[in-house]
């Protein structure tokens, strides 16, 4: 049986990798970290937001709620 | 929810709020006195630059005074009749049609007052002002320039000060650089916290400063500086008196005496025509170079002093004093120190405890008391002048360059010996630790005592002729 769509461990992994990108791209001297950081850490909670959304559409599809 | 649900929840908000905080305090946080702190209020934020320019037609030498709080002050030499002033009000408000129009409260005063040209503005009126916001911050550049031979008077609070090319200078500030050059007359600078630069002044400077360093070149008259919490570099000035502590003391080409009153200051004194009189403490001395007499004391630090043209007062502790020639005599004083002198050619007077006493290439009469310490001495002639050595705890080496004329007494006590390898002594009196004789047939009186220690007398056979 496949493991439950779980929105919160997709958003922990995808804010890892912005943050790890991010950070990579400020040692780099590509971006600004902190003005980066502080122009879209709120994306991680619309993300993790649309994903429950989404969790939730499967599991009516599915018949599990 | 679950826990995962929350906990992460949690995680993201701590991380923003972290963020969001960086973000508030970027460029804002500054080394206190005491601590990190928040630097913040009226003068952050967006700031818009405004304009203002004036004429003021003049006399000849007219006085021009120039008072200010926040801002810059800057005077050059111009044209003859005329002083052009230019402000420039930098206004911190979020936007534009706000500072332009708070700006246009900022107000240039140019006013005659008692012959003099009084340049200012109208801060005092607009933060005494009913209704204006008191966390706005301006400040007021004012750029001046004035008729050739325009005596000039600046007081500024914060803000740097930059004259030049005046006939004399008096400037009042107190948190920001001070810079002042090429002025005919005398220059007069009270500074509290802030670098200060005085070049060409051809009148006398008179100059004090609390917190920062302060560079003074090129002064034909005399020079008073009093400060605090800095370093002192004078180069090329007339006669120099400096009352200076915690910060380090370089002066070089001194045209007249130099008296420097110093604490926890090292002190570099070079080429001084006149008389040197250097007093500190915590730190080491080095004087190079001195036409008159040296007069160099301190306490917890070394003394270095050559070339000197007159007399030699040296007083050290805890540490060493160097000396080499010195045409006067020497008065020297150490504790705690070792003593080593070569080319003293009018002889000296030496009290040390603690380390060697060496006067290699004297000429001269010497007296030394020493203690805990060795002493030995080479004359650079033959020995026709008095030589007294007391010592204790430590040997006494005396080498009798051939033609010396002396009548030697020499004792020791505590176990010592006395050995004399010089052929023109003729002994007239030996005992249990005593010896007398003549050397030469005898002349001036030579003393040496020590307890505790050997006496030891090298003949000509052993010594070189020594020249200082």
């Amino acid at each position: 049986m496949a493991r439950p769509f779980r929105p919160e461990v997709l958003v922990l992994g995808l804010s890892l990798i912005a943050l790890g990108v991010v950070w990579m791209l400020g040692n780099a001297g590509a971006v600004d970290t902190l003005a980066t950081l502080h122009a879209w850490w709120p994306m991680a909670l619309v993300v993790w937001g649309a994903l429950e959304l989404v969790a939730y559409a499967v599991d009516r599809r599915a018949g599990r709620s | 929810m679950k826990g995962a649900k929350i906990g992460l929840l949690l995680v993201i908000l701590a991380f923003g709020s972290t963020v969001e905080t960086a973000w508030r305090v970027r460029n804002r946080l500054g080394m206190g006195a005491w601590s990190w702190r928040m630097l913040g209020g009226r003068f952050y934020g967006p700031s818009f630059t405004f304009n203002e320019a004036q004429a003021e037609t003049v006399t000849a030498e007219t006085p021009v005074e120039i008072e200010n709080g926040f801002g810059g002050v800057k005077v050059v030499q111009g044209g003859p009749g005329e002083v052009r002033i230019a402000l420039r009000k930098v206004v911190c408000l979020p936007t534009e049609d706000k500072a332009r129009e708070f700006a246009g409260r900022i107000q240039l005063q140019a006013r005659r007052e008692g012959g003099a040209l009084r340049v200012g503005t109208n801060r005092a009126e607009l933060e005494r002002a009913s209704g204006l916001a008191p966390d706005i911050g301006f400040d007021t550049h004012l750029d001046l320039v004035v008729p050739p031979g325009t005596p000039v008077k600046v007081s500024n609070a914060h803000g740097p000060v930059d004259v030049s090319d005046v006939a004399r200078a008096e400037v009042s500030s107190s948190f920001d650089s001070v810079r002042v050059a090429r002025v005919a007359g005398p220059v007069d600078i009270q500074a509290r916290h802030g670098e200060v630069r005085a070049t060409a002044i051809k009148g006398d400077l008179k100059l004090s400063d609390r917190h920062g360093d302060v560079t003074i070149e090129d002064v034909e008259g005399r020079s008073t500086v009093d400060m605090q919490h800095g370093e002192f570099v004078a180069t090329r000035v007339g006669a120099l008196t400096l009352q200076s502590a915690h910060g380090d003391v370089s002066a070089e080409t001194v045209r007249g005496d130099l008296v420097v009153h110093a604490q926890h200051a090292q002190v570099r004194a070079a080429e001084v025509t006149g008389r040197a009189t250097i007093e500190t403490s915590f730190q080491g001395v080095r004087v190079e170079k001195v036409g008159g007499d040296a007069s160099v004391h301190t306490e917890h630090g070394d003394i270095s002093i050559s070339d000197a043209g007159g007399a030699v007062d040296a007083q050290a502790s805890f540490d060493d004093v160097t000396l080499a020639r010195i045409a006067g005599p020497v008065t020297a004083a150490v504790s705690h120190g070792a003593l080593r002198a070569q080319g003293l050619l009018k002889g000296a007077r030496v009290t040390a405890s603690g380390d060697d006493v060496v006067l290699d290439g004297f000429r001269g009469p010497v007296e030394v008391v020493a203690e805990r310490a060795s002493v030995r001495l080479v004359p650079a002639a033959p020995i026709t002048d008095v030589v007294k050595v007391s010592a204790t705890h430590g040997p006494i080496d005396l080498e009798v360059p051939a033609g010396s004329r002396f009548d030697l007494q020499a004792r020791v006590d505590g176990g010592g010996e006395i050995t004399a390898d010089v052929p023109e002594l003729s002994t007239t009196q030996t005992a249990a630790g005593r010896l007398a004789g003549k050397v030469g047939g005898g002349g001036s009186t030579v003393v040496l005592a020590t307890s505790h220690g050997d006496v030891r007398l090298h003949g000509a056979s052993a010594v070189a002729q020594k020249t200082p």
